[in-house]
């Protein structure tokens, strides 16, 4: 018996629009500010910020436009029109991997930073299993409940990221901005690279355009979530290199963590403003968790045609749990978020792109 | 049958409700609000990994001292705990300090670090302090940085009748520095970052104990291509040095008009710097400083509402203000040979070109490209009123 009937398994445009930063706001922006002053001198970093946020915008669109031209088809329904099988099969496979690779990242670094900062004598393993719980019990609901709560998360998100910015204005010094584009072509290309990578994550717009009523109005939603992205990013990068300077910048962790230790507001509520900050951050990792994981469950359940919801969870989140107990130590980790960036290029931008080529020449889908 | 199983799980799981690994009572947290740091005694440690050995004091609040007014039973119990430790690494201080104390120290409020001279003066251990202090996850990084002339623990231990903790009483008077133009402003470790990793000198300001009394006039120099402490500046040649930095709050000066004192009340001063690096060798500098004030106090019977006396005091205090600000960069200049004034920040933001092929090693060390530059100084000031009376006798 059921008590509650939930409604329509359908979204708009706004849920679209808050998806897209809710999934891509996540670990990256922690250390964005020191791959790129490690790259780039003084503030050049903005301009592989914008030139890599630009990029990042318009496969965004490419993807969008992609999934709005087959309205009501999930990405795997509208696929096999396009390639052959085998090709759809070896598809499935890879978007399966990456996004549980994907999830177990998310969790274990969240995991990591809990324990750096907030937990010292927690084990990580436990942080890590308390987390997933949490992210696997909203992936067993409704779809269309991830991204409601997107709507929910975000504001608080964009909220507690621009106070810490706001809240460091006293420590803003803006001659650590200047001189102005001293970087070498190297250095901006490097740049690119890293704030490309750490604005990944529009993949999910082929999962879950799927559920909207009106996919026409999708690229121009996804985009003007990318374009959210940007704005934020480009905000806690100018204020860690105002702050800190690109010096001290580059040599930091998490530079935008630091951020938050580096306030303090007379009368001791706001001393420690950092722990507000990981409250909230973890919201916003655990929307990208729990999308991943639901990403994982669509892409796993779409070669086992039989596989009930419930069972595919059950049988993805032990298998995630062990990726993401894999990495040794903080190296690795790091060099599993690369492994991500790159086959997230394959993910996001080569096969999309072709896919949407394909349509395109052999007409198929709504123009 | 089955909704009775239900509730036996849920109560159950409220078991696991009470684990906490990280659970520490407040009570048992050691606040440590000032961490002191002298050269300790050498050949003592075990397992002595590098050549210094360092003391570390470190002050706890004892929070039943704190409470005062009406309670007659917690009077007399003082409202800190020095500890001391010698070790080569900071951290093992920390980690042996918990034997010695029935609270574990915790350093989310620790206030301000104490570093000596000597300890500042030895090559690379001022950097090496710092680290902990940035790579920790308990530290802060508004922690203020002071180097003391003499040992710094005594500092720890100096007890005053206004606040209950030195530490709170000390911190008072740095917060004082705006008031007093002789101080300079505080540093934060995370301005202190700054300059240790971009490698440019910086200063820090200086406490000592002087005949029984604070005393934290002056800054200590220290040079940016080794982080090592040059010396001390005393607290004239700080005045100047606020002023050239714009970091003047408020102060007076004084000066002679007709043989008779006039006090200058500044209430508002800022400075601009301009650099011309046509020629790398004569680098010019020209800084203009604007002061805004009153007249504080005036000895002679002037009509300040005359303007030609008004222009006349104006021209001593303009005077004044230059050979104060030109005593510092003779200073720095001459003595020092270093530029605490952070002037190739400018140099670097001017002409990135020239910095980094040339001057990025031979600014204020090798060849001393700071020394060689010219320095110009102007001063403008404007008298915006004479106070509550005009004269203070009839004429």
């Amino acid at each position: 018996m059921r008590s509650l009937e939930y409604g329509d398994e359908e979204v708009g445009a706004k849920e679209i629009m808050f998806a897209v930063p809710s999934m891509v706001i996540g670990i990256g922006i922690l250390f964005l500010p020191r791959s790129l002053a490690n790259e780039t001198n003084f503030y050049d970093g903005a301009v592989s910020l914008l030139i890599g946020g630009f990029l990042a915008v318009f496969f965004t669109w490419v993807n969008a436009k992609l999934a709005s031209k087959f309205p009501g088809k999930p990405l795997f329904s509208f696929v096999p029109l396009l390639v052959p099988k085998p090709v759809v099969f070896v598809l499935k496979m890879i978007l399966t991997v990456h996004a549980m690779i994907l999830a177990a990242y998310e969790v274990r670094m969240i995991a990591e930073i809990a324990k750096q900062y907030l937990f010292d004598q927690t084990p990580v393993e436990v942080l890590s299993v308390l987390f997933l719980l949490v992210v696997v019990y909203a992936v067993s609901g409704s779809r269309v409940g991830i991204l409601r709560l997107n709507i929910l998360f975000l504001p608080i998100i964009y909220c507690v990221a621009l106070a810490i910015s706001f809240m460091n204005i006293a420590y803003f010094d803006y001659h650590n901005l200047f001189p102005v584009l001293t970087t070498d072509w190297n250095g901006y290309v490097a740049g690119i690279k890293q704030s490309f990578f750490s604005m990944q994550g529009f993949a999910i717009l082929l999962f879950y355009i799927a559920l909207m009523n009106k996919p026409k109005e999708a690229p121009k939603a996804a985009v003007k979530g990318m374009g959210m992205v940007i704005l934020l990013y480009l905000v806690l990068f100018t204020t860690c290199i105002g702050v800190f300077s690109n010096d001290s910048t580059s040599t930091m962790v998490f530079p935008t963590i630091e951020l938050a230790k580096e306030i303090q507001v007379p009368g001791g509520f706001f001393e420690r403003f950092e722990s507000l900050f990981f409250t909230i951050w973890i919201m916003a990792i655990f929307n990208t968790a729990a999308m991943s994981l639901d990403m994982t469950v669509i892409s796993l359940r779409s070669m086992f045609k039989k596989l009930k919801k419930k069972n595919a969870i059950i049988i993805i989140s032990p298998m995630v749990y062990l990726i993401c107990m894999y990495p040794q130590s903080f190296i690795e980790i790091m060099g599993f978020g690369k492994i991500i960036s790159y086959s997230g290029v394959l993910v996001a931008i080569i096969l999309p792109s072709i896919l949407l080529i394909i349509a395109k020449i052999r007409r198929i889908g709504e123009s | 049958m089955n909704k009775w199983v239900n509730a036996l799980c849920l109560l159950l799981l409220s078991i696991l409700l009470t684990g906490c690994w990280d659970r520490v009572e407040i009570e048992e947290r050691g606040f440590t609000v000032g961490v002191a740091i002298d050269i300790g005694e050498d050949g003592k440690v075990e397992e002595q990994k590098t050549s210094h050995v360092y003391k570390g004091t470190y002050q706890l609040v004892i929070p039943g001292g704190l409470s005062q007014g009406s309670g007659t039973s917690s009077g007399n119990l003082p409202a800190f705990q020095n500890l001391s430790l010698s070790n080569d690494s900071l951290f093992q201080q920390i980690r042996y300090l918990a034997q010695r104390t029935s609270r574990s120290l915790f350093f989310e409020h620790l206030k301000m670090i104490i570093i000596s001279e000597e300890v500042a003066k030895t090559p690379g251990a001022f950097a090496n302090i710092m680290d902990i202090f940035r790579r920790d996850h308990e530290m802060r990084r508004g922690v203020k940085i002071l180097i003391a002339k003499g040992e710094a623990s005594d500092i720890l231990q100096y007890n005053t009748k206004t606040e209950p903790l030195p530490v709170m009483f000390i911190e008072s008077i740095v917060g004082n520095a705006p008031k007093n133009p002789l101080m300079l402003q505080e540093v934060r470790i995370g301005t202190v970052h700054k300059f240790l990793v971009s490698k440019d000198s910086f200063i820090v300001p200086k406490i000592e104990i002087k005949d029984g009394k604070i005393d934290v006039e002056g800054a200590a120099v220290i040079k940016g291509r080794d982080n090592t402490m040059a010396d001390f500046i005393s607290g004239p040649v700080t005045e100047g040095l606020n002023f050239i930095k714009g970091d003047y709050k408020s102060g007076i000066v004084k000066a002679t008009v007709d043989d008779f004192m006039v006090v200058y009340e500044i209430k508002y001063a800022k400075s601009k710097i301009k650099v011309n690096t046509d020629d790398p060798n004569h680098i010019t500098f020209d800084i203009l400083i604007e002061t805004e004030g009153v007249i504080g106090e005036s000895f002679g019977n002037f009509n300040f509402t005359d303007k030609e006396v008004l222009r006349k005091a104006e021209q001593a205090f303009r005077e004044e203000i230059k050979k104060s600000a030109e005593r510092t960069v003779k200073t720095l200049q001459d003595d020092l040979k270093i530029d605490a004034l952070g002037l190739g920040d400018y140099v670097r933001r001017k002409d990135y070109d020239l910095w980094r092929k040339k001057l990025i090693d031979n600014w204020d060390s090798g060849e001393n490209y700071f020394v060689k530059s010219d320095i110009n100084i102007k001063v403008k000031t404007i008298i915006r009123g004479t106070g509550g009376i005009i004269q203070n006798e009839r004429d």
